[in-house]
């Protein structure tokens, strides 16, 4: 089995796991994750080291690329239920649901950020290298996007933790 | 109601647990890969683009072995920028069209004015193909789970030499798996006329723009894109709607039909309210306020493939109530249009008697970027439009 072939059998399930966060359509994802792996086989021989950084990079440059590309990322929404109760959300599905439509309405960049940060367990510097961004600007993106979702905040916490 | 990051972790990794699709299939990712080479055209350009390939290979490794890993992924990522290079910039429209139906092919005659000419296909719902030539693009168009646009590079197009371009849009539902996995830009021309045979015509808004240079992604008719912005193109050409240029302040979209849904919008000046329906034969009632006993009735449209329009100016903030129906709810005969009072006391108590039920609408109300003063507004036979002033 070649090189190749074996990131392609250890990284295919977790690639697509990633790439429907991101496009929350798993036929999407199948299909955003096979052209990343045939334009990394295309350049497989440049890939010095760790292949994920570029296998990422292009994973997002497609979702967020200039023949598909999505808008302001203001997609009109279904309206948020604002229960009052202070239920814990992990035991309760109708909590996670309000939590994953508002994913759905994040802005594509700020869905990234979030997906790469807590799915992947990148560093915002990581973050930061596969977006092609600074990490101030990946600081801002989370920053609003765990507003949006009405997450407590603790990225100062995260900036230096390691995958 | 607050979440943790723990929270969001535990959410992230249950939601992406399981989906269609199987273990890797390492034969049609490579497939894939030598379709996207031979469609970068090195074949094409014949031994000058090999030797160029091979250099693409060499280069990098010898600057490498120079450099090291930094140096390389430095390399890499520019690569990656090129293969992805968007045109950013809105360049000058050459053609342009809108159409009010699926499966019907739209043909556009231009004559590029240099190699890079660009096209922009905006859907309300959908999926497009564009065809110059060999060259056949498809993918999603529309507000799926997000707002898609159609976008690239007509490759074919050279300058001063007149091309048609064609283009049609059908609904998602009528797009194959197999054309879904070729819409990576290995479409085939036979593709496009079999997709074209088979798919039944519907109403659905679509517009697709030519443009010498790029396209960017913030040009759209605000009746199609219904949150995105509208900037004029390079040259000032407006939007494919004609349409006064503004942004969103407020929109949803809603599952839920036979109830008023307030909105509470910060507005000033000239604003309008969009309520679409695509795919629903649905009527709207639009309430300049909160739309109960007192209300005033501002519109009673149809809303389907055509979105249902309310423009007004706002003085300071201002409410907006906002409910749709059945279309064959409404009572033939019943006067909303002469007095706005009556009509909404008319259009509450038509409400009163139903009950929500399943539909789905979306509203958007938008802010005019451009002073009022300067955009004139006239109803004619063939519907509104607009003049705008310097």
């Amino acid at each position: 089995m070649t090189e190749f072939a074996e990131y392609v059998a250890q990284r295919h399930e977790r690639l697509r796991r990633t790439a429907y966060l991101l496009t929350r359509d798993w036929a999407i994802a199948e299909d955003l994750v096979q052209t990343a792996l045939a334009r990394a086989w295309l350049a497989w021989r440049r890939i010095d080291g760790d292949p994920d950084p570029y296998v990422y990079r292009i994973i997002t440059n497609t979702h967020a690329s200039w023949w598909r590309r999505r808008w302001r990322g203001e997609i009109p929404t279904a309206e948020l239920p604002d229960r009052v109760e202070t239920r814990d959300f992990t035991r309760e599905v109708g909590d996670r649901d309000v939590l994953w439509t508002a994913i759905g309405a994040l802005s594509n960049r700020q869905r990234a950020v979030v997906v790469l940060h807590y799915f992947e367990e990148m560093t915002l510097t990581q973050v930061a290298d596969v977006l092609g961004c600074s990490v101030g600007a990946v600081k801002s993106q989370l920053g609003r996007a765990l507003t949006r979702l009405r997450v407590d905040q603790g990225v100062q916490t995260m900036t230096g933790a390691e995958r | 109601m607050s979440h943790t990051e723990h929270d969001l972790r535990e959410l992230l990794a249950a939601r992406s647990e399981g989906g269609r699709g199987g273990p890797a299939r390492l034969d049609e990712i490579v497939a894939r890969g030598r379709r996207i080479r031979r469609r970068r055209g090195w074949a094409a350009a014949g031994t000058v683009a090999a030797a160029f390939a091979v250099l693409a290979v060499l280069v990098p490794s010898l600057l490498s072995g120079v450099s090291g890993a930094n140096g390389r992924r430095s390399d890499i990522a520019a690569r990656v920028g090129e293969t992805e290079r968007a045109p950013r910039e809105e360049g000058v429209r050459l053609a342009g069209a809108r159409s009010e139906n699926t499966a019907k092919v739209e043909r556009l005659s231009v004559t590029p004015r240099s190699d890079e000419t660009s096209y922009r296909v905006n859907c309300a719902e959908g999926w497009a193909f564009v065809r110059l030539g060999d060259q056949v693009d498809g993918g999603v168009c529309g507000a799926h789970d997000t707002q898609w646009t159609l976008s690239g590079s007509l490759d074919e197009a050279r300058e001063g030499v007149p091309a048609t371009v064609e283009a049609f849009t059908v609904p998602a539902s009528q797009v194959p798996q197999d054309v879904r996995e070729r819409s990576d830009g290995t479409l085939s021309s036979g593709d496009f006329d079999r997709m074209l045979a088979d798919s039944a015509p519907r109403e659905a808004l679509w517009e697709i723009a030519i443009h010498d240079g790029g396209v960017s992604s913030m040009s759209c008719s605000p009746d199609i894109c219904l949150d995105s912005g509208t900037l004029p193109a390079a040259h000032g050409e407006r939007n494919l709607a004609g349409l006064p240029n503004g942004h969103q302040i407020e929109g949803r979209r809603l599952t839920e039909i036979n109830r008023r849904v307030a909105f509470a919008p910060a507005l000033h000046g000239g604003a309008r309210v969009y309520v679409r329906c695509e795919g629903e034969e649905l009527h709207a009632f639009i309430w300049a306020g909160k739309g109960g006993d007192d209300g005033v009735l501002a519109k009673s449209l149809p809303c389907g493939a055509k979105p249902a329009l309310w423009e007004f100016s706002a003085d300071g903030p201002t409410d907006v109530t906002v409910a749709v129906i059945r279309r064959d709810r409404v009572p033939d005969g019943v006067d909303f249009v002469s007095d706005l009072r009556v009509a909404s006391d008319r259009a509450n108590l038509l409400l009163r008697k139903l009950t929500p039920e399943a539909g789905k609408w979306e509203v958007s109300i938008q802010q005019w970027d451009e002073p009022e003063s300067k955009v004139r507004v006239s109803e004619g036979p063939e519907g509104r439009s607009y003049t705008f002033g310097d």
